[in-house]
């Protein structure tokens, strides 16, 4: 489906979950993406025959609480569902999705255990550039061959770029099939200026890094070369499943103009590779209260003092919270404005709620609007 | 120990909290004080640094009085740094630099320990009173943190391992860095503040300075009213039109809103350690003499 209509229209996951497998949601740091796909999966597992789950990495303790979940581990756990639907949820630990990932693709167990110990390896999953996106990738890979979900709710990992999860396949072989690693590895020994380079970078590595730190670089390289193209393959075809019409892809946004030119930007780079955004969440904006023009007046009445719905004391003990809702019903304005730019895109509005959903039912009730 | 005290404040927090714009008040309140005063870049754009007008570079330039501006990346530290190790041979040696820095670069946690070890140097150079950095989001800012160590640990012989030792002496000197987390008084981010703080003691030498509130505001009605207000709120006066009805919907909302405030702030209070300085911003509008505003701001907050 084709967000871009000839005008904005009203977002509902149900149309969209019909007929799709896969739901990716993006979005940049603190917008609530997690809390959204938590809330999505919820309503997702009420409405649809079959069972949902919702794959998130890392997210703040608090929410994995509110899903009644143990902070660790990266089995899908069931997820007490207030109407019985089936939900499960999993929280990746990249940590643990990388050995996984070695033990099943290295060649043998003395190669695995040996990649795991390397020094350099123990760190490389946390610190490696789109590691917990090519984890996530991969685990997802065998979530989606276990055959055994109707929906998987994707909330990508937070990153300075949404798409960067979908190029993390591609990134992991260029990383690890760079020639001037083939070159410090050895794979070009036969070269006499290339030896000769090498031999010069080796002692400059050494000065710098230290010769065990080399040495253990080095055979981190030479062993994952082992192991790297088996992981590759399997995790492109689940990037390719990800940008194919199985899946869908929701943007959540604040409702600030600089969030709301996120998106924009977003759209432009999905542009270029094909794929088209399916709608829009905008979350935490004013509640219906502060867009009702009707309060806005009444508000204007009681702090002007001119023809107030209240008496006279009343009117006065109301000012300063008429003047907290006439500045409450600007903010409202000024979100409806960036709002505005999303004209063409399928949207969804999530009010601010006073106290942020703590459990399943409050999930549930915020999944509740979004079908 | 007060915050302007130190040598080095490290501004993080989470997105959309105005991290930014507190790191340049912080600066901007520091050289107003007479302290040559550095502002520093880390997060991968102008940030803090922007805010003054001309653009940040690489080379610390003077935007106001005492303070001045610099950006910094992890990939021109790194190429800064292995150009220094090279020296005359830097020149000749491009393809062999571009190898390490492409290893480096690979080598878990070492660019965040050139990122770190540039502030860091500054800190230490003498050539300033205060560097105030605006540092990456929460969780990226504990892996640079936590950097000097884990090369340590795994890199334990060798040029860049020597460096580590100082730096992990002088972040972890908590008269010299502090660490200052940026915050809002909603639930979400007071809990991941709290959770921030407790894994920068755990797995980084640095050590926490100061919380600030961004966004307060007063509450919106001295305690004595509430009772009055409470009953005006249930027991509704006869026949309001619906938006006088709403009216007191939304002061309602209000209301709700101010005691969530108050309850996360409390128990800011209870569960940061003891001696960490919790100072309430309000909310500024745009277009305003933005800096100013807060740098007076945090200034009465520290009663300066």
């Amino acid at each position: 489906m084709n967000a871009r209509s000839s005008s904005a229209s009203r977002l509902g996951l149900g149309p969209i979950a019909e007929g799709r497998s896969l739901l990716v949601v993006a979005g940049a740091g603190g917008v609530g993406k997690t809390t959204v796909s938590a809330a999505l999966g919820m309503v997702a597992a009420d409405r649809l025959d079959g069972e949902v789950l919702v794959l998130t990495i890392d997210p703040a303790r608090r929410l994995a609480s509110a899903l009644g979940m143990e902070i660790d581990g990266n089995d899908a756990v069931r997820v007490p569902h207030p109407t019985g639907g089936r939900l499960s949820a999993a929280m990746l630990d990249p940590g643990r999705a990388w050995d996984a990932l070695v033990r099943q693709e290295a060649p043998d167990a003395t190669t695995a255990d040996r990649i795991i110990a390397n020094p350099v390896y123990r760190r490389i999953a946390d610190t490696f550039v789109h590691g917990n996106d090519y984890a996530a990738l991969s685990w997802l890979e065998e979530a989606i061959a276990s055959d055994r979900y109707r929906l998987i709710i994707v909330d990508t990992p937070p990153s300075q770029n949404a798409l960067d999860f979908f190029d993390a396949p591609q990134r992991v072989e260029e990383f690890f099939s760079s020639s001037l690693l083939n070159w410090l590895t050895g794979g070009q020994s036969g070269s006499i200026v290339g030896a000769a380079a090498t031999r010069t970078f080796g002692s400059l590595a050494d000065r710098l890094l230290g010769s065990q730190f080399f040495s253990d670089i080095v055979e981190f390289f030479t062993l994952m070369q082992t192991v790297v193209p088996g992981m590759v393959e399997r995790t492109s075809a689940v990037a390719a499943d990800l940008a194919g019409d199985d899946a869908a892809l929701l943007a959540v946004s604040a409702p600030s103009v600089a969030s709301i030119e996120r998106v924009g930007a977003l759209v432009e780079e999905l542009d270029e590779r094909g794929l088209t955004l399916d709608g829009v969440v905008v979350n935490g904006v004013e509640p219906p209260e502060f867009w009702d023009p009707g309060v806005a007046d009444a508000a204007e009445r009681v702090t002007s003092g001119e023809r107030s719905h209240f008496s006279q004391s009343n009117t006065a003990l109301l000012t300063p919270g008429a003047e907290y809702v006439l500045e409450r019903c600007g903010v409202a304005a000024a979100q409806a404005e960036a709002i505005a730019q999303l004209e063409g895109f399928a949207t969804l509005t999530i009010p601010r709620t006073v106290h942020s959903p703590s459990n399943v039912t409050g999930l549930a009730e915020l999944g509740e609007g979004l079908w | 120990m007060g915050l302007f005290d130190r040598r080095l404040l490290i501004v993080g927090g989470k997105g959309g909290t105005g991290k930014s714009s507190v790191a340049a008040a912080i600066a901007a309140l520091s050289a107003f004080r007479n302290a040559r005063t550095l502002l520093v870049a880390a997060d991968g754009s102008p940030g803090a640094a922007g805010m003054f007008g001309p653009a940040p570079s690489s080379d610390a330039l003077e935007v106001r009085p005492n303070l001045h501006v610099l950006q910094i990346d992890s990939q021109a530290a790194l190429s800064e740094f292995v150009k220094l190790q090279l020296g005359p041979l830097g020149s000749v040696a491009g393809p062999v630099a571009g190898a390490f820095s492409f290893v480096a670069d690979a080598a878990p946690g070492v660019s965040e320990l050139l990122l770190v070890g540039k502030y860091a140097h500054e800190a230490r150079s003498g050539d300033w009173d205060m560097v105030v950095v605006d540092a990456a989001a929460s969780g990226h800012l504990l892996g640079e943190l936590a950097a000097p160590g884990n090369v340590a640990e795994i890199a334990p012989i060798g040029r860049i391992a020597n460096e580590t030792g100082w730096m992990i002496e002088l972040l972890g000197d908590p008269e010299i860095t502090g660490v200052v987390n940026v915050t809002l008084a909603e639930e979400v981010p007071v809990a991941e503040t709290l959770e921030f703080v407790d894994r920068l003691h755990t797995s980084t030498p640095a050590r926490l300075a100061a919380v600030v509130v961004n966004r307060t505001r007063p509450q919106l009605y001295a305690r004595s009213r509430r009772s009055e207000l409470a009953e005006l709120l249930t027991d509704r006066p006869k026949r309001l039109t619906k938006g006088a009805n709403g009216l007191l919907d939304a002061v309602q909302i209000g209301l709700d809103r101010a005691d969530v405030a108050s309850e996360v702030d409390r128990r800011l209070r209870t569960d940061l350690p003891p001696g960490t300085e919790v100072l309430h911003l309000p909310e500024f509008g745009a277009g305003v003499d933005l800096q100013g505003e807060i740098r007076e701001a945090i200034a009465d907050e520290l009663s300066l």
